[in-house]
């Protein structure tokens, strides 16, 4: 383990969260940085240039939904929030102001470091200015030049939209992508609400790649939020 | 306290005396009068018209017939003496004449004093009525403003003891339907205080009132009469035996008007208490959810630390280290208690009357998920799925169905100890999508497959032990499938050794 690892900055009022989370990252290698309120991560934010932010979305002195937002104003640094399993309308908030990713109360160690690996890996790719002209996962692969999937060799037929939605999990390997993300991308802002299609659209596309579609290997559903294609 | 009940005035002396001094003053004046218009005209008919009028004027002032008769035989006698010829004698030749006119004036006078008495006493009863009317409805403006249900007792034996004139009393009787232990009766003597007195125990007077078809019921020492109100029988006020028996038929209808303008307050009155009772309870109720969930808030917070620093500790020791098994009961423990919480959660939302979110949903795609989260906590099982080729859209709230899937895969993981003795299997049926989840277990006792899906609190001590494990569980899966207007069941494999549970949703919700 090389020291020159991210340094992530966690914030978090709760002690005991804080010095487990930090502890697991130290583990790994990570530098750590914790914050207990929203005014400390600013601070914070500015002075010791964090690659990678934990947020607990309840804070004492604020709303981890506004932190979200001040900090984008200058930062692109990748947002795992960290939120209750009922309150799904808050994580879709923060995925939608520009948190990279959730998970969910109580989470394991592996859960997070699993988050934590997916945006480290996606942070290298930008470093390196894109992704390659192939990515695969398990067996599946896309090739964004030729715009062709194979699944273990073998060429997919997959639909214009099928082969854009997949396209979309790909750029986002291992994060979730929200449903409303996905309807805007795939059907346009003004085409209004077309979860029902989304729904079928998915379903028809782990007809084509998963083994069994109930039990989906490559994208699964974050029930309340959207889909995330595992990278792991 | 103000005097409730007035007899209408009787101004009016009535005696015989005076209406004699009438007769005679009106019989004196006609005779005047006639002897007058006698100088100046030379008709008799006028003269006896006046004295008709007399007779009339008799009646319809005093209303005695008796009178109209005296001045009737007094007139034809004056009459045929002193104005019709030949004058100052009686012409004794022809006596039809005078027992004809006698006739006729006697039959003006009971012909008048028939109208008059009908009118007079029409007129009586109009008042006696006004004054019953102006009576009730001052009491019902004092019923009104009474702020307790004892006030409005005070008021009610108050007016009876005016209006009808009799000592009262009042017995209350429960929600339920059974009268108090005891029951207040006026004070001897004086009409506002009240005295308690216990209940006879061997009269079983919601008995009698409940069979009684009369509109009062007569128990050993008292008449009951009972109040009703929507919610049935309220109480019965009581009146004394001999008071009652000596009623008429004016005070008993006083006091079923009265009886009825108390059971009206009453019920008034109980339905606004029912009301703010109904409100508090709403009140609570509220309180309670966001009691519990604040709580559940703050109990997942240690929880992820509990878990996640068993965790580390597990990684931080070797396998066979009893120090790692100590850290993986810790880590299995706040697992558990993190669905017990979830649960509780979820049960307070579906109580609280919440109503759920419906939207059309890839019925697999939940199981997908359900399942995906089972096997995050039990890494070691391989669950197995299966789909039909359709694509199944269900109206659901998707993480109220992933909630209740994950629950039975628990539930089914359990009691299994076979690496794949758990399926997930999803078919349709006509116009129900049907999810089943099995396992390969011991199955469950039949005696207990009826009781499965009660909470754990419900059944009794030794239950408690066979149901550990299943606890909140399949109860939360009960209401969720419930409040889809889905059916749940669980019975045994037929198939192999196991038990399934098994659950419907309707395909055609109310999108």
């Amino acid at each position: 383990m090389k020291q020159t690892k991210e340094l992530i900055m966690i914030v978090e009022d709760d002690r005991q969260i804080q010095d487990f989370i930090a502890y697991s990252l130290m583990t790994a290698g990570f530098g750590v940085l914790t914050a207990g309120g929203v005014e400390e991560a600013m601070r914070k934010m500015r002075s010791k240039k964090p690659d990678i932010m934990v947020l607990d979305l309840g804070l004492p002195d604020g709303d981890g939904l506004d932190l979200i937002r001040r900090v984008r104003k200058f930062s692109d640094i990748p947002i795992i929030v960290v939120s209750a399993r009922d309150k799904e309308e808050d994580k879709i908030e923060a995925l939608d102001r520009g948190a990279e990713d959730y998970i969910t109360k109580p989470f394991s160690e592996s859960e997070l470091m699993a988050r934590i690996r997916v945006l480290r890996r996606h942070l290298i790719r930008e470093e390196r200015n894109r992704m390659g002209a192939e990515v695969s996962v398990r067996g599946l692969k896309i090739n964004f030049d030729a715009k062709e999937v194979t699944l273990d060799g073998n060429l997919l037929h997959v639909t214009p939209l099928e082969y854009q939605l997949l396209e979309l999990l790909f750029h986002n390997i291992g994060k979730v992508i929200t449903t409303r993300t996905l309807l805007d991308e795939l059907y346009g802002v003004s085409y209004g609400d077309n979860t029902q299609s989304l729904r079928a659209l998915m379903a028809g596309l782990r007809r084509k790649i998963e083994k069994v579609p109930g039990k989906p290997q490559y994208i699964v559903t974050e029930i309340g939020v959207g889909y995330r294609l595992k990278d792991e | 306290m103000e005097k409730y009940w007035k007899s209408p005035d009787e101004k009016e002396d009535n005696s015989l005396f005076y209406h004699i001094a009438i007769m005679c003053g009106l019989f004196g004046g006609t005779s005047l009068v006639a002897y007058a218009v006698s100088l100046k005209l030379i008709s008799s008919e006028a003269t006896i018209m006046l004295y008709l009028l007399c007779v009339f004027l008799v009646v319809w002032r005093t209303g005695r017939f008796s009178l109209g008769v005296i001045t009737s035989i007094g007139s034809t006698m004056v009459y045929y003496y002193f104005f019709a010829s030949p004058k100052f004698s009686y012409d004794m030749t022809t006596p039809p004449r005078y027992l004809l006119t006698m006739g006729i004036m006697i039959s003006v006078a009971l012909v008048t004093s028939g109208l008059i008495s009908q009118v007079r006493q029409e007129a009586l009863i109009a008042r006696e009525k006004e004054a019953l009317t102006e009576q009730l409805l001052r009491l019902n403006n004092d019923l009104a403003g009474a702020k307790s249900a004892e006030a409005i007792i005070g008021i009610a034996l108050s007016a009876i003891n005016e209006g009808v004139g009799c000592a009262a009393g009042y017995v209350a009787y429960d929600p339920g339907g059974k009268p108090g232990s005891r029951y207040i009766f006026q004070t001897v003597g004086h009409h506002t205080a009240l005295t308690w007195y216990p209940m006879e125990e061997d009269e079983n007077v919601r008995h009698r009132i409940q069979n009684g078809k009369t509109i009062f019921v007569r128990g050993k020492k008292y008449y009951e009469w009972p109040l009703r109100g929507h919610a049935g029988l309220m109480g019965a006020i009581r009146i004394r035996l001999a008071e009652q028996e000596n009623l008429d038929r004016t005070q008993i209808h006083l006091m079923r008007s009265i009886i009825d303008n108390i059971g009206m307050a009453l019920d008034r009155f109980r339905t606004a208490e029912l009301r703010i009772q109904a409100r508090e309870e709403a009140t609570q109720e509220r309180f309670r959810s966001t009691l519990l969930r604040s709580i559940s808030h703050d109990i997942r917070t240690p929880l992820t630390s509990i878990s996640g620093n068993a965790e580390m500790l597990m990684k931080a020791t070797k396998s066979e280290d009893y120090r790692y098994r100590m850290a993986k009961n810790i880590y299995d423990d706040a697992q558990n208690l993190s669905g017990m919480v979830e649960n509780v959660l979820g049960i307070t939302r579906l109580e609280s009357g919440v109503e759920i979110k419906k939207e059309v949903e890839v019925a697999e795609e939940v199981i997908g998920a359900a399942v995906q989260l089972t096997e995050v906590h039990h890494p070691e099982y391989d669950i197995q799925v299966s789909v039909p080729e359709e694509i199944l859209m269900v109206p659901m709230d998707a993480s109220l169905i992933q909630q209740a899937i994950t629950n039975l895969l628990e539930n089914a993981i359990h009691h299994t100890k076979k690496r794949d003795g758990v399926a997930v299997i999803l078919e349709r049926k006509g116009k129900d999508a049907v999810f089943t989840v099995r396992d390969r277990g011991m199955g469950i006792n039949p005696e207990h497959l009826d009781r499965l899906f009660e909470p754990f609190y419900q059944s009794n001590r030794s239950d408690q032990v066979v149901y550990r494990g299943f606890g909140l569980g399949l109860s939360i899966c009960n209401s969720i499938v419930n409040a889809h207007g889905g059916r749940i069941l669980a019975r045994n494999r037929k198939d192999a050794s196991g038990a399934e549970i098994i659950f419907t949703l309707p395909m055609e919700g109310e999108q």
